[in-house]
């Protein structure tokens, strides 16, 4: 087991006059590793990356980075951080607001290189001299990745910055972190866009109401199979264990068999135009987590 | 000098530069007919509106001021920062000030090409009161924005063009503040006008500093 390069532990944040917005969250990120952090809006993801960046400071709690505790100048350095709504000096293009950043990372002759290499891991080739007030906003999120990547950077904090791309630019920035993670760095990334997380992330923490109410391996999170159903009309009763779709119900089949969920439909005189398994996705289990929790 | 970057691309790029040809051409226009004795105060004028300009442009726009927190995230501090925006603010009212001293001197009667040594002593009163604005200057717009900007750009501009009489009971107000009656004997090597000036310069440095640290904590 590698030692963890970000380490989180019981970390709790409260805003003044409000709940707790992160509930002793405690959360691990080896190198090489992309954890997706989720949750509905108001869940706490964007707070905990802030706290992972030393950008808040917990009320409980600690934070490490390669086993230390983290203070405000080790996270400058190591940290990378992309907010989920970036803004740059409008006047400046892409290039001179990279070159900007670079000067507090290294040295006239090391600086192009960042800059470079910067363009590169964002895609901003295209846009390199257009000034930064006149990008949209999927390409002020990729600008905000290449600066949070810029100098020695050993862990990315990625706020939503996937989440408003295309599909072909979402593919490209997507082998890129993966390319950045096999190079040794730590991403974590939250996103309401779930299926960039099924394509990048490893691991995924779900959050709801601050508190970490699931965590583990993607794989295993979303590989369980769920049956849809297709009735000719809503249902009067729903049978236990199933949910209410558009088109109909739809129920895991962690335990059972797609014959047995069948025969209960049968058995509440339930009309089954169709039905198909498919694999749960990350939306299933958001939706599940939410649906389960008290409120 | 990271930061001057952020406004020497201004110059050009935004209206930064057409301003700065009007206070240059404004402050010889108003100060030119005095003889040589107003070049100090002319210097000291354009170097102080040049100031309060490149602070506006280079860091009191609302969005330059929320792309501060991004600029914090990066291996700098909030006082190297303040010192950097200063700096270049600073840059940018010297260079008001040699543009106003370099266009205005022959104009003014008395001033021969062998008073370079009053045209040296003018560009340095002008950049030193410069410095002063722009210690007032930062703190006030990464407060309030650039609404404080122009108020002090047209408390400056009011100081610089009242007569001696109002002046005098301007002075008896608001003498603490930068003006150009004070840091027009910045020049003669006058001590209270330096100490001014430093205490404005320094003083201004560490208050902005202080409240980029509170706001972007």
């Amino acid at each position: 087991m590698s030692v963890p390069l970000l380490a989180l532990s019981g970390v709790t944040k409260r805003f003044s006059g409000r709940a707790r917005a992160i509930d002793a969250v405690s959360l691990e990120v080896i190198p090489g590793e992309v954890v997706g952090v989720v949750g509905p809006s108001g869940a706490g993801t964007s707070t905990l990356l802030r706290l992972a960046g030393a950008l808040l400071r917990p009320d409980a709690g600690t934070v490490r980075l390669g086993g230390v505790p983290l203070d405000r100048a080790a996270a400058r350095r190591f940290i990378g951080w992309a907010p989920e709504a970036p803004v740059f000096p409008p006047a400046l293009t892409v290039s001179e607001v990279l070159s900007y950043l670079a000067q507090f990372h290294g040295a006239t002759v090391a600086r192009r290189a960042l800059v470079g290499a910067a363009l590169e891991i964002g895609g901003l080739e295209p846009v390199a001299g257009r000034r930064t007030g006149l990008l949209s906003r999927a390409w002020l999120h990729r600008l905000a990745l290449a600066q949070a990547a810029l100098g020695r950077r050993r862990v990315l904090l990625l706020d939503q910055t996937l989440s408003s791309l295309d599909a072909v630019a979402r593919r490209t920035l997507a082998e890129r972190l993966a390319a950045l993670a096999a190079r040794g760095m730590a991403i974590v990334i939250a996103a309401h866009d779930l299926a960039v997380l099924e394509r990048v992330a490893m691991r995924v923490v779900v959050l709801h109401q601050g508190a970490v109410v699931r965590s583990g391996a993607l794989a295993t999170l979303v590989g369980e199979r769920v049956l849809e159903i297709v009735l000719d009309q809503p249902p009067e009763h729903v049978p236990p264990g199933f949910r209410v779709t558009a088109s109909g119900l739809e129920t895991d089949l962690a335990r059972g068999s797609v014959e047995a969920a069948l025969a209960v439909c049968r058995a509440y005189r339930l009309a089954v135009r169709a039905s198909r398994v498919r694999e749960k996705s990350l939306e299933d289990l958001v939706l599940e987590t939410w649906d389960a929790a008290p409120r | 000098m990271a930061e001057w970057q952020l406004v020497r691309r201004r110059v050009t790029r935004t209206r930064l530069g057409l301003w700065l040809v009007c206070v240059v051409a404004g402050a010889v226009a108003l100060h030119s007919r005095g003889g040589a004795a107003v070049l100090p105060r002319l210097a000291v004028c354009a170097g102080m509106l040049g100031a309060v300009l490149g602070v506006a442009f280079g860091a009191g726009g609302e969005v330059d001021r929320a792309a501060l927190a991004l600029t914090l995230t990066h291996p700098t501090t909030p006082a190297a920062v303040a010192l950097g925006r200063w700096l270049a603010a600073v840059t940018v009212g010297v260079a008001a000030a040699i543009a106003a001293v370099v266009i205005g001197a022959p104009l003014v009667a008395g001033v021969t090409p062998a008073s370079a040594l009053a045209l040296l002593r003018a560009i340095l009163g002008g950049g030193a009161a410069g410095g002063a604005a722009a210690g007032l200057a930062l703190p006030g717009v990464w407060l309030g924005g650039n609404a404080v900007a122009g108020v002090l750009f047209i408390y400056i501009g009011l100081t610089s063009v009242l007569s001696p009489g109002e002046l005098a009971a301007l002075r008896a107000g608001l003498g603490w503040l930068p003006n150009v009656s004070t840091y027009a004997g910045l020049e003669s090597a006058g001590l209270v006008p330096w100490l001014h000036v430093t205490a404005w310069s320094l003083g201004g440095i560490v208050m902005a500093a202080l409240t980029l640290r509170r706001v972007h904590r």
